[in-house]
């Protein structure tokens, strides 16, 4: 059996004609038997009455011409956020793997260099780490620029 | 929109004829407490906001969605400010009640301003909610566009401001003894209490 609350719920919909036919069946069962639900069904659809009461004002003559004075001469050129996003909406898998792809890609050099560290050339391998190290910042720094480039192409420097 | 996206100001201002009155009266009766110049000042800076943001619009979303979220956020970002202000609005006192219906006599007059009270002491998305369906006539679905919410929680929305109204107004003015909109069993009439209990199933078969 329905609950009170969820009954009441099924009402207010109904009053909206936004409930279908399967629910309202079964809310009427409960009805039937619920005196506490009948009563606020019955004044649920009074409310609107008392609701109506309340007055609201209409746009004075002439409102939009008023807008339309107001707008700037030329509409703003979207801002470097919209911009992203709209670089953003239709490829977010794209970037989404680009990203993936930068990150493990560095990671995949930094730790190739680090695990030989534990050799007998570690000497060696210390160099090749650095010049690992220094090729990942290199390359992490040239594909942000890129990628910054392409986000805001009217940016200088 | 699109057009108007475009900069195209005929489209524009085809578009606030449209929904000005959809934009006015939801400042007007979210708020509650300003007149009739605030709202109209307010629904201006939303067209603005339309105007300037128009180019990032999707067309997936409708023109009236869209705008009644944007007077949402703008009516809310008032009330903030005059929070931080700590100014309470009593201006246009007089134009409001020169809102009410002309004919309105005395007692009406008063019930109205009981219902006007009832409806701003309901939670924000339970009155914005209950403002879209019955005085803008909204469908759920757009309902939930508006407040970023699931269809659901607008059904559940509706029904809590409905509950409260009904407790905090207390029993409706009966101008007729006409039966209720809903299909409800014959005889509720002589059952109807100030103080409606729940759960008082008469018998549970089920």
């Amino acid at each position: 059996m329905l609950r009170c609350r969820k009954v009441r719920r099924l009402i207010s919909a109904r009053l909206d004609g936004e409930l279908d036919e399967r629910r309202w069946t079964a809310a009427t069962r409960h009805l039937a038997r619920c005196r506490g639900c009948r009563a606020f069904a019955d004044e649920a659809a009074r409310l609107a009455d008392a609701l109506n009461l309340v007055q609201a004002p209409e746009a004075r003559w002439g409102f939009a011409g008023r807008v339309l004075a107001q707008l700037p001469d030329e509409q703003p050129a979207p801002s470097s956020i919209q911009r992203l996003v709209e670089l953003l909406r239709p490829a977010p898998v794209g970037v989404g793997t680009a990203a993936f792809c930068l990150g493990v890609g560095a990671a995949f050099l930094l730790n190739g260099a680090n695990g030989g560290l534990n050799g007998d050339l570690a000497a060696s391998d210390q160099a090749i780490t650095e010049v690992a190290g220094d090729y990942a910042a290199v390359f992490a720094e040239a594909a942000i620029e890129q990628d910054l480039r392409a986000l805001f192409p009217d940016v200088e420097g | 929109m699109v057009a108007a996206g475009r900069g195209d100001r005929e489209a524009f201002a085809d578009l606030i004829e449209r929904h000005q009155g959809a934009v006015i009266q939801f400042i007007f009766r979210f708020l509650g407490t300003v007149g009739r110049d605030t709202a109209e000042d307010l629904a201006q800076d939303v067209f603005l906001k339309a105007w300037t943001s128009a180019r990032s619009y999707r067309p997936k979303a409708k023109v009236l969605t869209w705008l009644l979220h944007l007077a949402r956020n703008t009516a809310l970002n008032y009330r903030r400010g005059q929070r931080l202000r700590r100014t309470v609005p009593l201006e246009h006192a007089g134009e409001r009640a020169a809102a009410g219906p002309a004919d309105a006599g005395a007692a009406s007059a008063e019930r109205a301003a009981e219902v006007q009270a009832a409806i701003a002491a309901l939670p924000d998305k339970q009155r914005a909610t209950i403002i879209l369906r019955h005085y803008l006539g909204l469908a759920y679905t757009d309902i939930a566009e508006t407040q970023g919410v699931s269809i659901a929680a607008v059904e559940s929305l509706l029904f809590r401001a409905r509950d409260s109204l009904r407790t905090s107004l207390g029993p409706p003015q009966r101008k007729d003894e006409s039966a209720p909109q809903v299909s409800a069993p014959s005889g509720a009439e002589h059952l109807r209490e100030d103080k409606v209990p729940c759960c008082d199933v008469e018998r549970s078969e089920d």
